[in-house]
């Protein structure tokens, strides 16, 4: 009895560290978003939990890679930002760049940077440590991410459908945030919920 | 200054009308950095060439060979490193009255290796055209 007993044991520890082991992957669409607590620019602990009972966008950037310029240069990005934050939806832009990589700064340059390229969001999170990166699977900059009031993750991946760096594909692209937040706002389902995203790769350390 | 120089070679000395021939799109990378294939894998771009041909030409798809997988920090990419041939299979038409035919094409890439950048250049290659031998067959 003892035997089996601790058979049952080591199974249900086998079946523990399984658990986890899945909870280590990616996002996944329809479960709930992964918690993160990150500074804001201003030094404040901001955690996603923060947000419950509104519509959440997280936005991965690194100022310096040709796609997030792309959206930026041609004001496509600032204006998804001042359209949906009025709309009462909370926008926070994310930076995954680990200290001496592309797109790393401290919080007075990332608050003139925002300034400098007109960015409205609700919050800047810095997360040099790439943790909330991770949990998130946020693979580009862009990468895009859409949680819903229950806080449940409803699309991650692209920011529209024109895979290039060329600003002059914004104004025909089919943009998937737009689509999401209009389709999920309606009470339908979000068509697209999961896109391959497209840009530089996320500058982790 | 771009990392990566475009040029365009033939496999085929001539043209042969309607005869098909390979070309190759030729990127030549400087050390440490790195170009797409198609897909890219989670980050970067395929690399894209915009043919401008002679009237009655065609040009296929790229023929990508095998990329190298390159994983860091959980993003896995395919890419090409050093120098690639991108190879596309030109078809002229059956008939051909000039003496000798330029291929041009505009060629686009992400070129990467901590940092990355958009890099493009124009290419073109001047081949004579084979003589349609009088009286011959179809």
């Amino acid at each position: 009895m003892r035997k089996v007993m601790s058979f049952i044991i080591v199974a249900a520890g086998i079946a523990a560290v399984s658990l986890l082991v899945v909870q280590a992957k990616d996002a996944e669409i329809g479960n709930p978003a992964p918690e993160f607590t990150l500074s804001d620019l201003s030094g404040k602990a901001r955690a996603l939990s923060e947000f419950k009972g509104k519509f959440v966008v997280l936005e991965w950037t690194n100022p310096e890679c040709p796609f997030v310029k792309k959206h930026y240069g041609s004001g496509n990005m600032q204006g998804l930002q001042k359209a949906w934050t009025g709309k009462d939806v909370v926008w926070l832009t994310l930076c995954s760049s680990a200290e001496g990589k592309q797109g790393f700064y401290g919080a007075e340059e990332w608050k003139k940077l925002q300034k400098d390229r007109g960015a409205a969001p609700t919050a800047t999170l810095l997360d040099p440590d790439g943790k909330a990166g991770k949990a998130y699977g946020a693979k580009t900059t862009p990468h895009m991410f859409v949680v819903n009031p229950m806080g449940m993750l409803i699309y991650k991946g692209a920011i529209d459908d024109k895979r290039s760096a060329d600003p002059g594909d914004v104004k025909d692209a089919k943009n998937f945030v737009d689509m999401a937040l209009t389709q999920s706002m309606a009470g339908e389902p979000v068509r697209f919920s999961s896109t391959q995203s497209y840009g530089c790769s996320v500058k982790y350390k | 200054m771009m990392a990566v120089a475009a040029s365009l070679t033939s496999e085929a000395p001539e043209i042969v009308p309607g005869r098909p021939f390979w070309v190759s799109v030729h990127l030549a990378m400087e050390k440490g950095w790195h170009t797409y294939s198609d897909p890219p894998g989670d980050s970067g771009l395929p690399t894209e060439v915009a043919w401008e041909l002679p009237p009655g030409f065609s040009a296929g798809k790229i023929v990508w060979p095998k990329p190298r997988k390159f994983t860091e920090g959980g993003i896995t990419d395919h890419i090409y490193e050093g120098a690639v041939d991108l190879k596309v299979k030109i078809t002229p038409p059956k008939a051909i009255k000039v003496r000798e035919a330029t291929l041009k094409a505009h060629v686009k890439w992400l070129e990467c290796k901590d940092i990355c950048r958009p890099g493009s250049a124009r290419v073109s290659l001047t081949l004579p055209v084979r003589k349609a031998v009088s009286g011959g067959g179809t």
